[in-house]
């Protein structure tokens, strides 16, 4: 049962720093995933921890001792590579066995580790056949084999799926969660692939330029990003990050007049910080995009559609200010005028230095984040009757939303019980 | 790519040093003792450093040997061979790369087989041949048979399959010649191995030795590897000195031209070269 | 078959229409008389190449074997046909064992100093060692471009068994070199020192490529597994790298025996008592040395032979430890 502790670690070439002062603490047995874009230095992590790359300092901890000297055979860690990096001259069984053999592992044990791990991941039938003679999937079975079968705990595993194509990926990715569940090894695993890291990581760490920008949960990944980098880099289509933006009387201005009213709980929350300008975060799927005029909504124009299959990409500009919308339904088409609104408990705020301002108790508690609610109660965060009536009061002050149509469309905001 | 940390590269380290030492000091050697004076390389044999150093034995060298004819010898047969094969290899390893035509794989497979034909096969009737063509004793007869060398074809080949074939494809698609995307796209692409190409064949034509010492009689048109000859008896013999400075001056425009296109020819030759 | 009018009538309905003089295919200016040979235009490009390989090599080699059938001294007017007696000569000729027999010994040596050694240094260069890796490359290739001949003199003093400074040296600490010039087998040591000198760069630079080339990835995993060095070198480079090696070994053993001639020429002329010469040198001192032109003709013809003897044992060699491995 081994952690792997990442303390003040840097790496640098000459003048230019790969990796600054980096803490993390891999625990035993989670699938911790580095993520990030190409060059963040995710894998260079990677191959400190694997022994390839020395470490300009700070120390490196695999199960308590300091191994930063220690020779990459000795620090007990498997790896997997991106192109799996089986010895193309040697078959499927002499490729999972070698390493036992040259470490003189007895013939019995050899033929027993071998076909537990063989048999788990199928690869019987294959033992005499040479790695060219393999499809993409399968090699990358024999690389997760030839790892297995060393019982280290600890498996590092670059961009192991990058090389199949997208139908083989979810595939090897479930056999790769069941092999994590059979042998419960502490898994690195690093990815450019947002989606790849959501689905296997129990835990992401999301880089930029050798920083981490937040490493937690995939949950909170997404909805409570840290910082503006992680907002924009998870998602797809990315959330939409508004900058330059203003906080007065009560009210989120967007430029050119548009804006939105802010509820207490947010007031309450970020009040001091709001001076000045901001970034606000929202996702295009919490945007609302309505043809009539709606509670706290703002006109908007539709400047493209983006089919994107299952929704509609819904490009707006709303104020001096852009903003995709995904809708599932394609209601509106181009140069449409039209009305949106932003889900109250899904906006995210950031400093000037593009820090999370976090977030409203309430908000907080909300256990189900992903599931959706009654939608217009969302969209004042109405799930507190004291923002619907302080909404409401808001509403019939300003002339908010209803813009001078039918009043009697405010009272139907119902308010949940 | 090193396996291992530090401490156990070293001894290797210094191992690998010692044999480039070695490699070289055979070159250091002759430098110095041609720059010493005679009696000063029999009394001392160790030292080679030329301390004071002395032009003397370049001297009588420039006295024995009408020095700039041999140079000028060397360097045209050198020259022409070179750029008769490079203009061969281009031709022919064009048409092998590019053209599809009958028989062009038994075709590339003779002209490649060649290179394993050793000399000795094909000495006499060569030699017949250009005696009867009236050119023993003359550098034609040198440069001729050296043209005869598919090794060019070969690297050329190499060097033409790393150009994308799709560029290829797209100048048929905008109806350009075969002449035009000869010169103006494959050639550009491979100058930088056809450069080195060059430069081998030049060094290798320069220290020819075999084949100019059965053609080339007369001291008037003698190579520098056939003039070396002059100054070696079997013991080592007395001009020692006097040899080390042909020796010198024979190695001095390959190892020149070594030296300032090292990156180009180590590139082409571990490059492209051989697969 | 319909007219042209009825064509066009048929085709308005969208077919694009083609320009007239496109239709009529190439125009016929641009038609060379060569075009019209089998190969197309294409024979100008490998006629070059080709003539000077077919009257400088091909034919020679045909005439040479032609010359192994008659008694000729290169410049008598009388040629005498004499069948297979020059081959007779040769086969009942004890030199030619003696000659047989160094030929062996040179293709032993030569593989060691030319093949074995660069291929582990180049293992060490490219593996074992983290600095010094461009001076090394440069070092060892550099006298792949000096003339054989001078370092076959250069040599020739520095190895003088008596007054060399080698041997000067070596007399220091009480050792005294044998007269190598003069003892059989060690002479053809140090010729093959010699060649190896100029040779084993080349080598060494390409075998360096095909490691360096070889997937990192792959070395770091047998690294990750702790693969000691003797079986990375054995069981991992050496495979992998096979096919580059395989050139080396082909190219030592065909232009190996060829690029001895010159220190053989320069430093023993073929001596002691044949001790050095080998079917290459025997062939010229027959032709050029004694003027037995047909039995020179018949040791090429042997040689040839016998190279391509070697050279499809080695191609069998290699088939048959790729069948072995899988």
């Amino acid at each position: 049962m081994v952690d792997v502790n990442l303390q003040h670690i840097s790496k640098s070439y000459g003048d230019t720093n790969v990796i600054r002062d980096i803490n993390l603490d891999i625990r035993d047995g989670e699938r911790l995933v580095l993520l990030g874009p190409s060059g963040c230095g995710k894998s260079t992590i990677l191959r400190m921890i694997a022994g390839f790359v020395p470490i300009t300092s700070g120390d490196l901890l695999i199960d308590g001792s300091r191994v930063n000297e220690l020779a990459p055979a000795k620090r007990q860690v498997s790896m997997v590579f991106q192109n799996y990096a089986l010895y193309p001259h040697m078959t499927v069984k002499q490729n999972i066995t070698y390493a036992l053999k040259v470490h003189k592992v007895p013939a019995d044990v050899i033929e027993r580790r071998l076909a537990m791990v063989a048999d788990f991941l199928e690869l019987t039938p294959y033992f005499d056949r040479k790695p060219a003679e393999l499809s993409g999937g399968q090699q990358q079975r024999v690389a997760l084999a030839r790892a297995t079968v060393k019982s280290t705990s600890v498996f590092l595993l670059d961009e192991p799926l990058s090389n199949l194509d997208a139908q083989l990926r979810v595939a090897a990715r479930e056999s790769l969660m069941e092999l994590h569940n059979r042998f419960k090894q502490t898994m690195v695993y690093v990815t450019h692939d947002q989606v790849e890291a959501m689905t296997f990581g129990t835990r992401i760490v999301l880089l930029r330029k050798g920083d981490i920008q937040m490493a937690d949960t995939p949950e909170n990944v997404y909805h409570r990003p840290a910082n503006v980098f992680t907002a924009r880099f998870i998602g797809s289509p990315p959330a939409n990050i508004l900058s330059g933006i203003r906080f007065a009387d009560d009210r989120i201005d967007l430029g050119d007049g548009a804006g939105f009213y802010l509820f207490r709980n947010w007031r309450d929350l970020l009040g001091p910080a709001l001076q000045g300008e901001l970034h606000l975060g929202v996702r295009p799927e919490h945007v609302v995009v309505k043809t009539e005029p709606h509670p706290n909504s703002m006109p908007a124009l539709v400047e493209r559609l983006d089919n994107m299959g299952a929704t509609t990409g819904i490009v707006l500009r709303v104020g001096n200010q852009h903003l995709v919308a995904s809708s599932r339904f394609r209601r509106v088409e181009q140069g449409d005028r039209v009305h949106v609104s932003f889900y109250n408990d899904q906006l995210h705020f950031f400093g000037p230095d593009e820090r999370s301002l976090g977030y409203p108790a309430n908000v907080l508690a909300k256990k189900d984040a992903l599931g959706r609610g009654e939608e217009l109660a969302r969209l004042i965060g109405a799930d507190d009757a004291a923002q619907a009536r302080e909404f409401d009061e808001y509403a019939t002050s300003h002339a908010v939303g209803s813009s001078g149509s039918d009043p009697a469309d405010r009272p139907s905001i119902g308010v949940p019980d | 790519m090193n396996l291992y940390p530090a401490k156990a590269s070293r001894s290797w380290t210094v191992v690998a040093l010692i044999i480039a030492v070695i490699w070289l000091f055979p070159i250091l050697f002759a430098l110095g003792t041609s720059f010493r004076p005679l009696q000063d390389v029999f009394a001392n044999v160790v030292n080679f450093i030329p301390i004071p150093p002395t032009l003397e034995n370049y001297a009588k060298l420039a006295g024995r040997l009408d020095l700039p004819r041999v140079i000028a010898n060397t360097f045209s047969i050198a020259a022409t061979v070179t750029l008769l094969k490079l203009l061969t290899a281009f031709l022919a390893a064009y048409a092998f790369t590019y053209f599809e035509f009958r028989g062009r794989n038994k075709i590339y497979f003779v002209f490649l087989a060649t290179i394993f034909v050793p000399f000795t096969v094909t000495m006499i009737p060569n030699y017949l041949l250009i005696a009867r063509i009236g050119l023993g004793d003359n550098i034609l007869g040198v440069i001729l048979t050296q043209v005869a060398d598919a090794s060019g074809i070969l690297l050329m080949v190499a060097a033409m399959r790393e150009i994308p074939y799709s560029l290829i494809e797209s100048a048929k698609l905008d109806d350009v010649s075969d002449r035009r995307i000869m010169l103006d796209m494959v050639l550009p692409l491979v100058r930088p191995q056809l450069t080195a190409t060059g430069i081998w064949f030049f060094v290798n034509s320069w220290n020819e030795f075999v084949w100019p010492s059965l053609i080339l009689r007369s001291e008037q048109s003698y190579t520098l590897p056939l003039a070396l000859q002059m100054f070696v008896s079997a013991e080592g013999g007395t001009d020692f000195a006097v040899a080390m400075a042909v020796s010198v001056v024979t190695m001095l425009i390959p190892v020149v031209l070594y030296l300032t296109f090292q990156k180009y020819i180590i590139g082409t030759f571990t490059g492209a070269g051989i697969k | 078959m319909p007219s042209s009018s009825d064509v066009e009538v048929g085709a308005v309905a969208s077919a694009p229409r083609v320009p007239a003089a496109a239709a009529a295919g190439p125009t016929p200016a641009k038609v060379r008389w060569w075009a019209n040979n089998p190969f197309g235009g294409k024979v100008l490009y490998l006629a070059p190449a080709g003539v000077f390989l077919v009257l400088f090599v091909l034919w020679p080699a045909v005439y040479t074997l032609f010359l192994s059938f008659f008694d000729w001294n290169m410049v008598s007017p009388k040629m005498t046909f004499v069948g297979f007696d020059n081959y007779v000569t040769v086969l009942s000729d004890p030199i030619t064992y003696k000659v047989l027999g160094n030929t062996a010994i040179y293709i032993v040596v030569l593989l060691a100093f030319n093949v074995v050694v660069p291929y582990i240094l180049a293992f060490v260069v490219t593996f074992l060692i983290d600095r010094f890796q461009g001076f090394l490359k440069s070092a060892m290739f550099l006298p792949s471009f000096i003339s054989m001949v001078v370092g076959a003199i250069i040599y020739n003093w520095l190895l003088n068994p008596t007054a060399g400074p080698v041997a000067q040296v070596l007399a220091v600490v009480g050792i005294q070199i044998p007269n190598w010039s003069q003892t059989e087998v060690l002479c053809i040591l140090v010729i093959c020192y010699v060649t190896a000198w100029k040779v084993l760069g080349y080598n060494f630079i390409t075998l360096f490529a095909s490691m360096s080339g070889l997937s990192k990835d792959v070395i770091e995993n047998a690294r990750l597994e702790g693969i000691p060095t003797w079986r990375m070198f054995r069981d991992i480079v050496l495979p992998m790298s096979r096919g580059t090696g395989m050139y080396v070994l082909v190219m030592t053993i065909v232009t190996g025996l060829q690029y001895v001639y010159t220190p053989i020429k320069v430093m023993t002329q073929g001596g002691p008592n044949y001790g050095s010469s080998n079917l290459i040198y025997q062939a010229y001192h027959e032709a050029f040395v004694v003027y037995r032109t047909g039995v020179s003709a018949s040791l090429s013809v042997l040689t040839l032979i016998l190279f391509i003897g070697l050279l499809a044992l080695a191609f069998r060699a290699l088939a048959l430890t790729e069948r072995g491995r899988s």
